[in-house]
């Protein structure tokens, strides 16, 4: 038997897309009549909220403005608060809770980008042995995951050290002692997610090709700087004799190897590349 | 004096020192902002943006930044029912901003046309005073963000396309018919289905506000 809950909610439905009488209530049970009157109280309030945005973290809404450093910086960060932090950072980006029961950690995800931050309780997000050991944990774990970001919860800003599988894996260090790899920098949460997504996913101008296939090709002048660039380069060389002296001949020249790409380009050309390359060669000689 | 002034509101302000408060009062001024600039008259599948280049994320800037200069000593209500009448306020004056010397000069179903419709004009259905009561209404709009929250962690793709269609773009069952693949009924079945499940899930989430007299009955 149907719910006199769901008849009058779609009755209500009917009503707001179609104009159709507004359903009358009075017929229902008390606790029914309740249900009704709190989905259609909430579909008056939902409406126009956007439920696919993310709110901009507090911090990026009054960075720039006077109240800029009014907030006092997060010292005791948390999955939700690092969560909300990186939602502010790039509106492409996708960003939830892995609710790990050991050790949760928020993931940052775009295309094929997966990068997790991870908590630890410390004023600075320093690779110890036992953070190296959550790390490759997290690597293991998860192959998908490009990075990892160690979060220092009690550092003001939330500093963050992004690291890669190459960062915690068994290397051989050269003679000197020095790293293989240089690890980023620890940055400000914010900071430290932006720069890896701007590294990972790069967001470049747009460009109009139909514009750029509207304007016709100057043929000429493209093999006059092609040549040009290359007489040059050869003729800087250190040749002798008369290998030095033919390429030294043609500088000035150009204008030869641009007007045989044109004449070779025009449409039914019989010319012949080899014979007429020889013939400049010749005379250059 | 930028310092000085920083330091003073940091040392008096008490949703500073509050910040899961302060969060949660930005999230609903944010809601609040949208409803009032995208939740009338608006067609659904138009995108969400203000002529002139505003956009609700600049508007709740403004709001956030006045709420946190508001004097705590002048208050003589709650900072979330004073938060909810800053964020109707600068969204109403900027759909006025929006709407300058451009209503009367556009056709219907212009893109750029900008309607504006009085609250009393909006269909019938809920109860209109509780809109107008800002404790009420902060406490209604905190429950659908409970909602909200639920529905992105417990939904599939598809009846999270139905449930945010319906709920909160005002989108029709036959539009949502088309886009899931399914008759307008099932859509409406699907509908009514997962917001039941969602109020039964929110009667137990402890951040579901029940205050103001619209829980969910047991």
């Amino acid at each position: 038997m149907t719910d006199p809950v769901d008849a009058a909610v779609l009755a209500f439905l009917d009503h707001l897309e179609s104009g159709a009488p507004r359903p009358d209530l009075d017929h229902l049970a008390q606790p029914d009549r309740a249900r009704v009157r709190t989905i259609v109280n909430g579909l008056v309030t939902a409406r126009g909220i956007d439920p696919r945005a993310e709110r901009p973290a507090i911090e990026s809404l009054l960075d720039g403005t006077p109240l800029a450093g009014l907030l006092p910086a997060h010292t005791t960060g948390d999955v939700t608060a690092v969560r909300r932090l990186l939602r502010g950072v790039d509106h492409r980006a996708t960003v939830d809770i892995d609710p790990a029961p050991e050790h949760p950690t928020v993931v940052l995800s775009y295309l094929d980008l997966r990068a997790r931050f991870l908590l630890v309780p410390s004023d600075a997000p320093t690779v110890t042995a036992g953070v190296r050991g959550l790390v490759e944990a997290i690597f293991d774990g998860d192959p998908d995951t490009s990075r990892v970001g160690i979060v220092a919860s009690a550092s003001p800003e939330l500093l963050t050290q992004v690291l890669s599988v190459d960062d915690v894996a068994d290397t051989i260090t050269t003679p000197r002692g020095e790293r293989h790899t240089r690890r980023e920098p620890p940055l400000p949460l914010a900071l430290a997610a932006r720069r890896l997504l701007e590294q990972s996913a790069p967001e470049w101008p747009s460009f109009d090709f139909d514009r750029a296939n509207s304007s016709p090709l100057d043929v000429a002048g493209v093999a006059a700087e092609i040549a040009g660039r290359i007489i040059a380069r050869e003729s800087a060389r250190s040749y002798r004799g008369d290998k030095r002296r033919a390429h030294r001949a043609l500088l000035g020249h150009e204008h030869l190897f641009a007007d045989l790409v044109v004449k070779v380009a025009a449409q039914g050309s019989a010319i012949d590349l080899d014979e007429e390359i020889s013939r400049i060669t010749r005379a250059a000689a | 004096m930028r310092t000085q002034l920083v330091r003073t509101a940091r040392l008096t302000h008490p949703l500073v020192a509050d910040r899961a408060r302060l969060e949660k009062i930005t999230d609903n001024m944010s809601a609040q902002i949208q409803k009032v600039i995208y939740g009338r008259g608006r067609n659904p599948g138009s995108e969400r943006a203000l002529h002139g280049g505003e956009s609700a994320e600049d508007v709740l800037q403004d709001a956030l930044i006045a709420l946190l200069e508001y004097d705590p000593g002048k208050l003589r209500t709650t900072w979330e029912a004073l938060s909810v009448g800053i964020a109707r306020k600068k969204a109403f004056a900027a759909l006025r901003r929006a709407t300058r010397g451009r209503r009367g000069r556009t056709d219907p179903g212009d893109p750029d046309e900008v309607t504006v419709i009085p609250l009393e004009a909006a269909p019938e259905m809920g109860d209109a005073a509780d809109d107008r009561d800002p404790e009420r209404a902060f406490e209604r709009t905190q429950q659908q963000l409970v909602l909200l929250r639920l529905a992105r962690e417990t939904l599939s793709d598809r009846e999270r396309t139905v449930f945010f269609g319906i709920h909160f773009d005002g989108t029709t069952r036959a539009a949502l018919a088309e886009e899931v693949g399914v008759t307008p009924q099932a859509v409406g079945q699907m509908y009514v289905r997962v917001v039941k499940a969602l109020y039964e899930a929110a009667r137990t989430d402890p951040e579901f506000p029940t205050t103001a007299g619209q829980g969910w009955p047991a």
